[in-house]
């Protein structure tokens, strides 16, 4: 019996440590839960661990500390009840109080445990100075001033309040009902029940009184208020310096100090919701770690959430493959250089986000003009990529395309810029470039990859012939790499409603000599009214 | 609608079995949520729960069973809302264990017990460190810097450690069950 914990390797023992030490990687976890699959033995060791640390954190350790008490008591007598049970006891003896009881309880025995006053509910591209972005649905800390440098996110306040903020804005939230803005804008939604929400500027107080409204601060402090619905009180910081202010519905009113005035009512001040983007996606798994596929993605259009499977989505193949001087073309999945697996399938039919075409040759100058696609001997054909969609999407308010890149922790955060153009440039139609993505490194939204063979073609690739019968050398990049995405409004290129879209050209955008853009997957987005959630 | 005094009564049934069985109502959820403050939460609102389910409870049965199917749901729950958390067990590991972890949950208060004793014959330096890390909830790169030890070193104790009293908790219940 003794030698139980013996027979497991080191290397089990070492990962639960890990794990307990909140010091285990991504990697280290997948390894962790193969080893305990099917295994027993091992997940008894687990389970004995996990029991450990239980203890050693309830254990009291020689001397009484009032402040810390066990929330589970290891000696079980009446004489041992917790502070907890006895006051369970005494509190659920009267009904009423009993749906309160979980915040007492938490209040009480999760002191030491992070605020939940404010969590941060989305983010379209939100980046603080100095602070991390929190995931969604995580909290964001009270009395901490946070500086949004760019992007727009969306927190919800633990009375109810939902407040969305536009970069540049510098705040800091007071409590469950109360938030400072000392500089930037601010939307405010507080629904019935959270009436009384207030918003603290350098010179007012704007208390809301069950209402949509807009409060903006400018550099030197002077505030806008505008009233979308409901109405809003607001009062000088300084009781002396500016009587109260009553706004309604459709009024908005300056605040610079020691005076008010009435101006304009504008309703674009507010902001009901963030820009539209791809919010997320999902990639599946083989027993429990990432295999790179594409399951799904969530994309906000006209405002509104759409959730759509791969299989939704419109597939796209390529026409036209044009590399510059990297040379390192295709990525497969591991071990498959050497069999035959299909090339092109790596963008345009497969949904794994860790093979593609990448590095298509690109320029700095968007293109204005059509991009020449068929060697004619007259002219050279364009450096980049053309991509005809299966099915023509049709332009829809909103984003219509997907396009995910992958990108290693040492390329640029943001993702690598690119154009898109029309494969044929009609009256009113431009191309557009994409410098930063919805989801970017940053975000807690972009997904790792599982490790991949990369391809690097011993000559320049001009053709899609080059690519499929060239030769290449295989390698395996060290780097972790993760998949990230943006969504492509037809709209930005100049396209009109409802117009059906067959394809489009991609170029790098030579923003740099060392990173040029890796499309792993592109798909068109149905129209709205086929999958609404 | 009950009075208050079969209220009380029925509160007090209550408090008995949950007493009795919380600590291994806990350490059923955190086998499933091995994070200590997600296993928290869960417990909390799985607490509330079976009071509030209590009435459903049928007395001619065994409490914790009830309660860990109860417990289960809950740690679904709070699996679909943070679904895609880091550390976050595959579904199908999930449900192997906890399938295994019921069976083991009896031997739960006796290996606390050996516990307290292997803790006590720690070396002091080993006992302190332990301290600092669980009792104070000192971050370990906080105690590196105030020992000037590497965060490391402190790393490999503390997983040296560990071991240790895993293989002491087995050597004392071994003895314990030989003598009787």
């Amino acid at each position: 019996m003794t030698e139980r914990h013996d027979d497991l390797d080191l290397t089990l023992h070492s990962l639960f440590s890990k794990l307990l030490d909140g010091a285990i990687s991504d990697q280290e976890h997948s390894e962790l839960q193969n080893r305990l699959r099917n295994n027993p033995a091992a997940q008894q060791l687990y389970f004995d661990y996990l029991d450990l640390d239980t203890d050693l954190r309830q254990m009291s350790y020689g001397h009484s500390r009032a402040d810390d008490k066990p929330i589970v008591p290891t000696r079980l007598s009446k004489n041992t009840m917790t502070l907890f049970a006895l006051t369970a006891f005494a509190i659920a003896a009267s009904l009423m109080l009993i749906a309160t009881f979980p915040e007492w309880l938490r209040s009480d025995t999760l002191a030491k445990s992070k605020t939940k006053d404010v969590v941060l509910v989305q983010s379209a591209g939100g980046r603080f100075f100095r602070d991390t972005m929190p995931a969604v649905g995580l909290p964001l800390e009270s009395r901490h001033e946070y500086a949004l440098i760019a992007g727009v996110i969306e927190l919800k306040f633990a009375g109810g309040a939902e407040v969305i903020l536009e970069a540049p804005a510098v705040l800091e939230i007071e409590s469950a009902e109360r938030l400072m803005v000392k500089r930037g804008a601010c939307s405010v939604h507080a629904p019935p029940g959270a009436e009384g929400f207030q918003v603290l500027t350098p010179q007012t107080e704007v208390t809301d009184l069950g209402t949509r409204f807009a409060v903006s601060v400018s550099e030197d402090g002077d505030t806008e208020v505008h009233v979308v619905e409901g109405a809003a009180e607001v009062r000088g910081r300084d009781p002396k310096s500016l009587d109260k202010v009553l706004l309604k519905e459709s009024q908005a009113s300056r605040f610079d100090g020691d005076d008010s005035s009435a101006i304009e009512f504008a309703p674009s001040q507010f902001r009901g919701h963030l820009p539209d983007r791809i919010v997320s996606f999902r990639i599946g798994s083989t027993a429990g770690v990432s295999n790179g596929r594409l399951e799904s993605v969530l994309v906000q259009r006209d405002g509104r959430p759409y959730e759509y499977t791969v299989q939704q989505l419109i597939g796209v193949d390529v026409t036209h493959f044009r590399g510059g001087s990297n040379t390192h073309h295709l990525s497969v999945v591991l071990g498959n250089e050497m069999v035959g697996f299909s090339r092109t399938s790596t963008l345009d039919s497969d949904s794994l986000l860790h093979t593609g075409m990448l590095n298509p040759g690109g320029n700095r100058q968007a293109l204005t003009h059509d991009p020449v696609l068929k060697d004619d001997g007259n002219a050279e054909t364009t450096s980049g990529m053309a991509v005809r969609f299966r099915k023509p999407v049709v332009n829809a308010p909103g984003p219509d395309i997907v396009f995910f890149e992958l990108q290693s922790v040492a390329n640029p955060a943001d993702g690598d810029g690119f154009h898109v153009s029309p494969l044929q440039f009609e009256s009113g139609l431009r191309s557009i470039t994409v410098m930063r993505y919805d989801i970017t490194l940053n975000s807690a939204e972009a997904l790792r990859l599982p490790k991949f063979e990369l391809l690097r073609f011993e000559s320049k690739v001009s053709s899609i012939n080059d690519l499929l019968n060239g030769s290449f050398k295989p390698s395996r990049p060290a780097l972790d790499f993760f998949a990230i995405a943006t969504a492509i409004d037809l709209s930005d290129l100049g396209y009109a409603k409802d117009v059906a879209v067959e394809g489009l050209f991609f170029q790098d955008a030579a923003d740099d000599e060392e990173h040029q853009v890796d499309p792993v997957f592109i798909g068109g987005l149905p129209l709205p009214k086929e999958k609404a959630q | 609608m009950l009075t208050d005094q079969s209220q009380d009564e029925r509160y007090e049934e209550f408090l008995q079995h949950f007493l009795l069985d919380q600590a291994r109502i806990f350490s059923y959820i955190r086998s499933l949520l091995p994070q200590y403050a997600d296993a928290q939460d869960v417990f909390q609102r799985c607490s509330l729960t079976l009071w509030r389910h209590f009435d459903q409870f049928d007395q001619q049965r065994l409490f914790l069973p009830w309660a860990c199917t109860i417990a289960l749901n809950e740690v679904r729950n709070f699996r679909r809302v943070h679904g895609r958390d880091k550390l976050h067990l595959a579904e199908d590991l999930f449900e192997q264990l906890a399938e295994r972890r019921s069976d083991s949950l009896v031997r739960r208060d006796r290996r606390s017990l050996a516990l307290r004793t292997c803790v006590e014959s720690l070396k002091q330096a080993d006992r302190e460190l332990v301290q600092h890390v669980y009792e104070d909830s000192r971050p370990v790169e906080e105690i590196a810097k105030s020992t000037g030890k590497a965060m490391q070193t402190l790393y490999n104790r503390l997983s040296i450690l560990r071991r240790q009293l895993l293989q002491c908790i087995e050597k004392r219940i071994a003895s314990e069950e030989t003598s009787r």
